[in-house]
């Protein structure tokens, strides 16, 4: 049996060489539209990636723990207890390297110009830039932490150009306490963050929870939500059973339940090049039939010898099938591999900031790195194998419809 | 003992309301050793026959008895598999797989019988030696003449020990001189190792060397005669 197949692969390989310029041209065609079908879905996955890492590591951490109905309402009433003890329990747990609590509430940010509806996140700017890369992405002035005084502001680089504001300008800050008394105080920007999502910039801003606290009369005790980092997105589900045992009372949500449309990108990028690839894959499918209807029939005669001399049919059947497994194996191996190639050389990222407007407003990055997870090549592979083969079933059927004598007379 | 008997063998073609009869109620018989040649004009049935005779086609009435077993009533597969066992072919042209070196086309049957890589070397050398090509066993058919791709034929056509050959017009694309070697070919693998041939030919050289010939004419025999009763 082993034997059988390795004849008949060997004499398919050769077979296909006989017209290298017709095989070429198939090769060549399945090359380029894998390589065109992976790298275009690298792009895609690289930038969906970039988001949901830049919206887990700026915005929302990993895990948020809050107080229950909290997310619903948005109500400053409904706090969860906090204390040094809660706090260190959270770091006990292995894999967790921050804990950020804050405070968080909806407030109206106003200019001697303008105003806007914002959310205010006041944090520990310590703990906070600990727990996301929000600090490091003040691209003018600086964070929470390096200025000592009071009501100190950093806002988005949108938000600073809808409300007209530059560095060292005031911004009110009007919202209610936990009595639902409406309370404000001017604040200082001594810094803009600027993210790949000008969503994020115009909506949230962060002060120190001092000045909250003091402003609105809040208690250390009592906060809004606590967001917590860990060093390996792979525990994430582990540590957040571990969290929702120690916060058995408050609502325990990891990052693709706070932000859904993050988890679904996530999930939907590969099954997205997956789609891609299969799309393309069919269409070059039915160049693949021609091309192996074409193949057949001009070795009509040759397959009547091979079934004369006592080749049985479902054997050149199969020779036909791995003909045409080999172009698209060696078509689309070559473009996987060129895609690779191309992946690598573009890890810099390819900026595309020319078009930054729309896709900022969408959240995405300007800069865009192709990214590929290597194990689904694999299904890649099997499904260009298929390909191959679903491609010259109906042409090797052809080669078979005729008995020995009826081919052995055409010419 | 008969190798190949035909028993009131018809193959009827329907061409609109005509009917045409290939082959029209043939009998023949031939044994062990035979040098024999279906002969006679183009259109009288010879290739018909002959392909009924390879089990290539299927009767539409009669029998053809190869070693006693009735091709008509084999299904495809086991008329393929009986072909590869008891019955050698040589073609017109174009026979050989042209990705294969001769050894390989040689070796090429023994490989569908499962012989060994070692079985199929020794034998395809020595058969390629037997007709002529020793030296040659890696060419490629597109680097032999005509008259060497019809002898790398004969030796694939006796590799799988067949209880005979069928060549349907073996010399027809052949020069004069390619002609006279294969049929010596032919000759002493017959002489030598008591191999039965039947050809089809219209080609006066093949007649005169052939030692039975069958004549056909519309499909039926009009004369089957031996060589050595002629000659007396």
């Amino acid at each position: 049996m082993k034997k059988k197949i390795s004849q008949l692969i060997s004499i398919s390989w050769r077979n296909i060489w006989r017209n290298k310029v017709r095989s070429g041209v198939v090769i060549a065609a399945v090359a380029i539209g894998m390589f065109a079908a992976i790298y275009a879905s690298a792009l895609a996955t690289g930038m969906i990636k970039d988001k949901v890492k830049e919206g887990v590591e700026v915005e929302t951490s990993f895990i948020q723990i809050h107080a229950q109905q909290f997310r619903e309402d948005l109500d400053p009433s409904l706090t969860m207890h906090w204390s040094d003890q809660r706090q260190k329990s959270l770091f006990d747990i292995d894999g967790v390297d921050g804990v950020s609590p804050r405070y968080k509430m909806t407030a109206m940010a106003s200019t001697a110009e303008t105003g806007r509806g914002v959310e205010v996140l006041a944090v520990d700017p310590v703990l906070e830039s600990n727990t996301t890369t929000i600090a490091s992405m003040v691209s003018d002035g600086t964070w929470l932490d390096g200025s000592k005084k009071r009501n100190r502001i950093v806002i988005g680089k949108k938000l600073a150009e809808k409300l007209k504001v530059r560095l060292k300008s005031k911004v009110i800050l009007s919202f209610q306490n936990q009595k639902g008394d409406i309370v404000g105080a001017a604040f200082r920007v001594v810094g803009i963050y600027n993210t790949t999502d000008s969503r994020f910039e115009e909506q949230f801003v962060y002060v120190k929870d001092l000045d909250i606290r003091r402003i609105a009369s809040l208690d250390a005790n009592n906060i809004h939500e606590v967001a917590i980092h860990i060093d390996n997105p792979e525990k994430l589900d582990e540590i957040s059973s571990e969290v929702t045992q120690l916060f058995a009372k408050e609502e325990v949500l990891t990052w693709k339940k706070i932000s859904p449309e993050l988890g679904y990108s996530m999930e939907v990028s590969s099954f997205y090049m997956l789609i891609f690839v299969i799309v393309v894959l069919i269409s070059l499918g039915f160049g693949i039939v021609n091309t192996m209807m074409m193949v057949v029939l001009e070795r009509v005669r040759e397959f009547g010898i091979l079934m004369a001399i006592g080749m049985q049919r479902a054997k050149i059947f199969w020779m036909v099938i791995l003909e045409s497994v080999w172009l698209c194996l060696i078509g689309g191996v070559t473009g996987i591999v060129l895609s690779l190639v191309a992946i690598l050389a573009s890890q810099d990222g390819i900026d595309i900031s020319s078009k930054a407007e729309g896709f900022e407003a969408m959240g995405y990055s300007t800069i865009l790195r192709p990214y590929i997870d290597i194990s689904e090549l694999g299904l890649i592979v099997v499904l260009v194998i298929l390909t191959g083969i679903f491609a010259a079933i109906v042409p090797a059927k052809k080669a078979l419809k005729n008995n020995p004598c009826e081919s052995i007379r055409t010419i | 003992m008969s190798v190949i008997e035909t028993k009131e063998l018809y193959k009827i073609y329907h061409d609109g309301e005509s009917e045409i009869r290939a082959v029209d109620g043939v009998n023949i018989s031939i044994t062990k050793g035979e040098f024999t040649a279906i002969v006679g004009p183009s259109g009288s049935g010879k290739t018909t026959l002959l392909n009924l005779i390879g089990g290539l086609d299927y009767p539409t009435k009669g029998e053809v008895l190869v070693k006693d077993n009735d091709l008509g009533k084999m299904s495809d597969k086991e008329r393929i598999y009986f072909r590869l066992n008891h019955i050698g072919f040589v073609f017109q042209a174009y026979n050989l797989i042209p990705v294969l070196s001769a050894e390989e086309n040689v070796g090429f049957v023994m490989e569908l019988q499962g012989k060994s890589a070692k079985e199929r070397h020794q034998r395809a050398v020595s058969l390629l030696k037997e007709v002529g090509l020793e030296g040659r066993e890696n060419n490629r058919p597109s680097k032999l003449s005509g008259g060497q791709q019809q002898r790398v034929a004969v030796a694939r056509a006796l590799a799988s020990k067949p209880s005979f050959v069928l060549a349907d017009e073996p010399t027809a694309n052949l020069d004069s001189h390619a002609t006279s070697s294969l049929l010596s070919t032919m000759e002493k693998l017959n002489e030598k190792e008591g191999m039965t041939f039947v050809f089809s030919t219209h080609d006066p050289r093949v007649m005169k060397r052939a030692r039975r010939i069958i004549e056909i004419e519309d499909g039926k025999i009009i004369r089957d005669y031996t060589k050595e009763v002629e000659d007396q």
